[in-house]
């Protein structure tokens, strides 16, 4: 027998054998995931666009145009795509400051009163389960056709998980804090500002993501029932004059759109909930 | 702090009552005993709550009223075409009973079979993504642009391959719907103890067994919650493609009282169209409370 086979390794030894060994095999399995999850995705795009394919080829182009025809689409009529994306946007971007704020304010109106939170409660319950975009046509008739009616309807959808969020978030409040704060004498305003607030910040930015979404799908049902301009009216407009490619090309640019705003919601609520040293509320 | 519990707050400084004690060298007995007293305010806690009960009803009363009265007074001053008031509303609800009655039975079918398939999709595909962590890494990114993209932008799309019947808004629906029991799916499939996971394996539970009798339970109240958002998304989908292909159902009433500036039949199916709303969201939590309490599990709060 060779004299090393009976050196007995030391207890260090097999703690660094065992921990390299753990180490090794836990990168292996990470490029692994890695290599797996690439080739999946890349699976599955490849089964998207072929799915397109044949079916454009199964289709008529005038109802599913493939995917080349999209990209074609898309090039020949940047002009119109660019001339409708603006006031899209705008209409997101101003349902969503209208609804966020008002939404805000009377959250914390509302939490202010623990008699006028309880009566309001099952209006807010009803509040959710209310399809809010069939006001869309409503709000035309009384708003016209302009700008107004479409960030009305972006902004009362966007209002009402703000409202929830918010006063739910007040109230969820550190009992702990609370009992300590008015033990040292604070003022109700100084509970509010210094303790209140900060609990209720992670759900009202996960209430400003959400309205970030609504906002987006508000102008866009609003521009299905009166529009003359916006990617939802080019939709629509596209559907009726069977120009289906540019339907296509503009369903890519509104899910780029849609896509960008959710992204920026997110990474603010991460930012914002970093910021204060705050941890996203559980769902 | 509003004192909330059953008990009375004073409770416990009665801990020792005394029969009898000594007041100024005197033997007083109290007038009233320790268990009179925590009688008395309980009876007095309940009463309060009574009270109260009737009060936040009579207010949630008086809001809905006012509402309505600000409606009226509002409307009043406006033509009746622009903007009619709740009587005006309940008169275009009535004269065109008929056309709405037949939309709302459309629109009903269609947000049940909606919600019914997109419920079964959301269940089926969270739970092997739930299960299968390799599938989770594969899919996340394609579920965050699922989440992000407006589903209900789809609708002129899937009208123009599956015409203006019914067929588009089921499955605009259940596009829609699938998403917040898949999402929740997985969170309740992933989110099983520790504990109860070691001891499945070593009583040598297979797979299958781990799957229904363990994790799926323990979605349920996740799963639950779900369907309530599945509910909410699957109405506001069906009458968005009902906006777009205007033919069957409360959306095409909507839109034909729009051309036609037939404004209280608009209001009328709205009316009609949020009943639907809030009958199929207290149905779906209805069945979350039977679900729930058939499997002795905890509601979720809120």
């Amino acid at each position: 027998m060779a004299p090393e086979a009976l050196v007995q390794p030391s207890d260090a030894d097999l703690y660094r054998h065992f921990y390299d060994h753990e180490v090794r095999e836990q990168a292996r399995r990470r490029r692994r995931a890695r290599i797996v999850n690439l080739l999946g995705r890349s699976v599955i795009v490849a089964a998207f666009l072929g799915l397109w394919t044949a079916a454009a080829a199964v289709y008529p182009p005038i109802i599913v145009p493939s995917p080349l025809a999209t990209w074609r689409a898309l090039v020949t009529e940047i002009g119109t795509l660019a001339q409708n994306t603006p006031p899209t946007l705008i209409e997101i971007v101003l349902g969503f400051l209208a609804g966020s704020v008002l939404g805000i304010g009377l959250g914390a109106l509302v939490a202010q009163s623990r008699w006028a939170e309880i009566v309001l409660r099952p209006y807010l319950v009803v509040s959710q389960a209310v399809p809010k975009v069939a006001l869309a046509p409503i709000l035309v008739i009384l708003l016209g056709y302009g700008l107004t009616s479409k960030v009305t309807l972006a902004a009362l959808i966007a209002f009402f998980p703000l409202l929830e969020n918010t006063i739910a978030g007040l109230r969820r409040v550190d009992l702990d804090s609370l009992r300590l704060l008015q033990s040292l004498g604070a003022t109700r305003w100084q509970i509010f500002t210094k303790l209140r607030v900060f609990c209720a910040l992670p759900l009202v930015f996960a209430g400003l993501r959400i309205a970030a979404v609504m906002a987006t799908l508000g102008a866009i049902v609003a521009e299905f029932v009166a529009g003359n301009r916006g990617l939802g009216a080019l939709l629509v407009v596209s559907m009726g004059t069977f120009s289906t490619p540019l339907l296509y090309a503009t369903m890519v640019v509104l899910t780029a759109l849609a896509f960008s705003v959710y992204l920026l919601a997110t990474w603010l609520e991460r930012k914002a909930l970093h910021r204060y040293n705050l941890a996203a509320p559980r769902a | 702090m509003a004192q909330t519990a059953d008990r009375p707050s004073s409770m416990s400084t009665y801990a020792v009552a005394p029969a009898s004690h000594l007041v100024d060298g005197r033997e007083v007995t109290p007038a009233i005993t320790r268990r009179e007293l925590e009688e008395r305010e309980i009876r007095a806690v309940r009463e309060r709550r009574r009270r109260e009960l009737i009060t936040h009803n009579a207010a949630r009363v008086a809001v809905f009223i006012a509402v309505l009265v600000g409606w009226h007074l509002l409307a009043a001053r406006y033509d009746s075409n622009l903007l009619p008031g709740p009587l005006q509303t309940y008169a275009g609800l009535v004269r065109s009973w008929k056309l709405i009655s037949a939309g709302a039975v459309a629109t009903l079918v269609e947000i049940g079979l909606g919600f019914g398939l997109g419920v079964f999709g959301g269940l089926v595909l969270g739970s092997i993504i739930g299960v299968s962590k390799t599938m989770q890494g594969v899919l996340h990114p394609f579920l965050v642009l699922y989440q992000a993209v407006p589903k209900t932008g789809l609708a002129p799309m899937i009208v123009l391959i599956l015409g203006f019947g019914i067929l588009p808004k089921v499955v605009l629906a259940a596009m829609t719907a699938v998403f917040p029991v898949l999402e929740n799916t997985i969170i309740g499939v992933q989110r099983v103890e520790e504990d109860s996971q070691r001891l499945f394996r070593v009583l040598g539970a297979s797979p299958a067994q781990t799957y229904f009798k363990l994790r799926l339970i323990n979605a349920l109240p996740y799963i639950m919650t779900g369907l309530r958002g599945a509910i909410v998304l699957a109405t506001v989908s069906v009458v968005v493609t009902e906006f777009v292909a205007g033919r069957i159902g409360l959306g095409a009433v909507m839109m034909t009282g729009y051309a036609q500036l037939d404004t209280p039949m608009v209001f009328g199916a709205l009316l009609a169209l949020t009943a639907i709303g809030l009958a199929c969201y207290f149905t779906v939590c209805l069945i979350e409370t039977l679900v729930l309490r058939w499997f002795n599990l905890e509601l979720p709060a809120s």
